[in-house]
């Protein structure tokens, strides 16, 4: 996509699977850029080369407020300085409200998280997240689509082509996994097995986070998983409710948390991601022991200077109270 | 004489009365109750039990090594509701542990039966207890009864719309470890907290009488604090918000919850509510995640 304009509002959203970004035009809001990188466990990488992909656009881009998101969302803040951090729960409310304001309920299915919203009058009034299970989630999809040997981007249509969904546990990955190959064993074909998976995903969904709160329509769908469209079918399915898949399912996150840097007024810090290309930048850490807590402090310099602490639990290093030889 | 009793155990009602009236029968008493090291043994028979539980078991097998008797009562009900099978329990596995290892082995266990509703049921549990410190000991005291119970002090009077309420067991409500950090997650987001035990009580089984609708009334004493307490804080006086702390799914945490989150449901206009099982929660950070998204929800953040 060919940038507008120069000015944007920037979300990045640092997940356990991705790093996710969305530039917004800052006169009509609109989706300009918008990029999904696997971290694959290096979350300072994965940032560094979004910063290169956004820099290389022209014109350059002017980042007139930016927010992080995710899991990741305290590192990302520090690494391009902004003081707008927000939890996925309401970023991905905002993005879906954003994309449809009817919308009731929000399924989000990342790569290691789930989550359901319930929204009431544009606005999250309960929600639930998936807690020590990761069940479901992308990852397990991703883990197990390299065990049958096809593309994690091809078991939604493999599934659809299937009229005789497996029977397969979903209460954990591990019997899920057992099941699985029980039915290869036996001879059962490769669709039916996806088929069955995405059946037994949805139903330990529903089961689990779910469990308790009400789904009603619209529901918006978001997250990697919801362009898997087995589960789609299933969802549908099982509840049936039509799921509403957002445009922007994979960068949910990302777009939500640029939705509400467009929202704060007050005067933001320099963004400094670009910094990221063209300077050195390490995280060190210490373990404190000012107290039982005994927090890993973590310290970002840059050009070898310490110029910032998190971490720490009682905000006396990120508050300037107090200093590494301190 | 250094006379132990577990940290856990003092957020657990009639407890501090409890301590308090032993200190008069014999003021030479010096209380220990957090041991300067825990130790962390393989516990024998701990697999099935809740964190709350093997860390009551803990705090007490660490401090033997400090005290010269360990005070660990069997506490089956309190004003007339039972407590959790495992406070009954809590004895016997403290002392098959002790059992097991050579040290500490000598360091007696004072367990009385603890079922106290009134003031003359604690004065004689002091009583008992007294003479198992000091079996030879000649002191006669006068039989009194002890002062009363100090009431929780209510809440009325109180601003309490910009805290939130947490409410479940008393030991977690006041344990940084066992409650996953939440009073200081909500402190940092600018929130303060009130919990179930700033309320008499009574005042919190009453309001729990309302739903004593199943084939048995609700018998068990936490289950009626925090079904009070949740009511109180959605009827009575309305804090920004309700955390349910569960330690883990078990028994009547397991109802209570479900209970709980339909009932919230049928409310009108109820008080934003979440649950939190505190078990299922491994990094500070997930925890951190759930506070942030609530407190969104009270502040009731909208898209522009």
């Amino acid at each position: 996509m060919a940038s507008k304009s120069t000015e944007i509002f920037l979300g990045i959203d640092v997940g356990s699977v991705s790093v996710k970004m969305v530039a917004l035009d800052t006169e009509a809001l609109e989706m300009i850029n918008f990029l999904y990188v696997r971290t694959h466990g290096d979350p300072f990488s994965s940032l560094r080369m979004v910063m290169k992909r956004l820099a290389e656009n022209r014109p350059h881009p002017v980042v007139q407020a930016a927010a992080t998101t995710g899991s990741g969302r305290t590192l990302a803040a520090r690494l391009i300085n902004t003081e707008i951090i927000k939890n996925e729960i309401t970023t991905h409310t905002l993005a879906g409200v954003k994309i449809m304001p009817e919308v009731r309920t929000i399924v989000e299915i990342g790569g290691q998280d789930s989550k359901i919203i319930i929204i009431r009058d544009g606005m999250a009034v309960d929600f639930a997240m998936n807690t020590v299970c990761a069940a479901g989630t992308g990852s397990f999809l991703d883990q197990q689509s390299g065990r049958l040997e096809i593309a994690v981007e091809d078991m939604g249509n493999i599934a659809l082509s299937s009229d005789n969904p497996a029977t397969i546990s979903g209460r954990c990955t591990v019997f899920a996994e057992t099941d699985m190959v029980h039915k290869q064993q036996i001879g059962i074909p490769t669709n039916d097995i996806v088929a069955g998976l995405c059946r037994s995903l949805v139903r330990n969904y529903l089961a689990s986070v779910a469990k308790g709160k009400a789904i009603t329509a619209p529901v918006v769908f978001q997250g990697g998983v919801a362009a898997n469209k087995g589960i789609v079918r299933e969802f549908q399915e099982q509840t049936g409710f039509e799921f509403h898949v957002s445009p922007y399912y994979g960068v949910a996150g990302a777009y939500g948390a640029a939705l509400l840097a467009s929202m704060i007024k007050d005067k933001q810090p320099e963004f400094r991601g670009f910094e990221l290309l063209d300077r050195q930048h390490d995280i060190k850490s210490f373990a404190c022991r000012k107290c039982e807590e005994a927090c890993s402090v973590l310290m970002l310099y840059r050009d070898g200077k310490l110029i910032s602490f998190w971490n720490d639990r009682c905000g006396r290093y990120s508050s300037g109270e107090l200093t590494f030889n301190s | 004489m250094k006379v132990g009793i577990s940290r856990e155990l003092l957020a657990v009602e009639w407890m501090p009365e409890l301590i308090k009236r032993l200190g008069q029968l014999a003021p030479e008493i010096e209380w220990v109750h957090d041991p300067a090291a825990q130790i962390h043994p393989q516990l024998l028979l701990d697999g099935d039990a809740c964190y709350p539980f093997k860390k009551m078991v803990r705090t007490s097998l660490s401090l033997l090594s400090e005290v010269e008797v360990l005070i660990l009562p069997r506490i089956v009900s309190l004003d007339g509701f039972l407590m959790c099978p495992n406070f009954r329990a809590l004895p016997d596995i403290v002392k098959i542990n002790k059992e097991r290892t050579e040290r500490n082995r000598g360091v007696p266990l004072v367990s009385p039966v603890m079922e106290v509703s009134a003031q003359n049921h604690l004065e004689a549990l002091s009583r008992e207890v007294f003479k198992a410190l000091f079996k030879n000991d000649a002191r006669d005291h006068e039989p009194q009864l002890p002062d009363n119970k100090t009431e929780a002090k209510g809440l009325s009077g109180r601003d309490i719309t910009n805290s939130i309420a947490l409410i479940g067991h008393p030991y977690v409500l006041t344990d940084s470890r066992l409650n996953n950090d939440v009073p200081d997650i909500l402190r940092i987001n600018g929130f303060d907290t009130v919990t179930a035990q700033e309320i008499a009580f009574h005042q919190l089984t009453e309001l729990a009488e309302s739903r004593d609708y199943y084939a048995k009334k609700l018998y068990w004493r936490s289950a009626r604090e925090t079904l009070g307490a949740f009511l109180y804080f959605n009827e009575i006086q309305r804090p920004a918000g309700i955390i349910h702390l569960v330690p883990f799914n078990c028994g009547v945490d397991a109802l209570l919850r479900i209970e709980l989150m339909a009932l919230h449901k049928r409310l009108n206009n109820a008080t934003p509510y979440m649950v939190i099982i505190c078990d299922e929660h491994t990094q500070r950070d997930h925890v951190v995640t759930r506070v942030e998204a609530f407190l969104d929800i009270v502040h009731g953040i909208k898209i522009n």
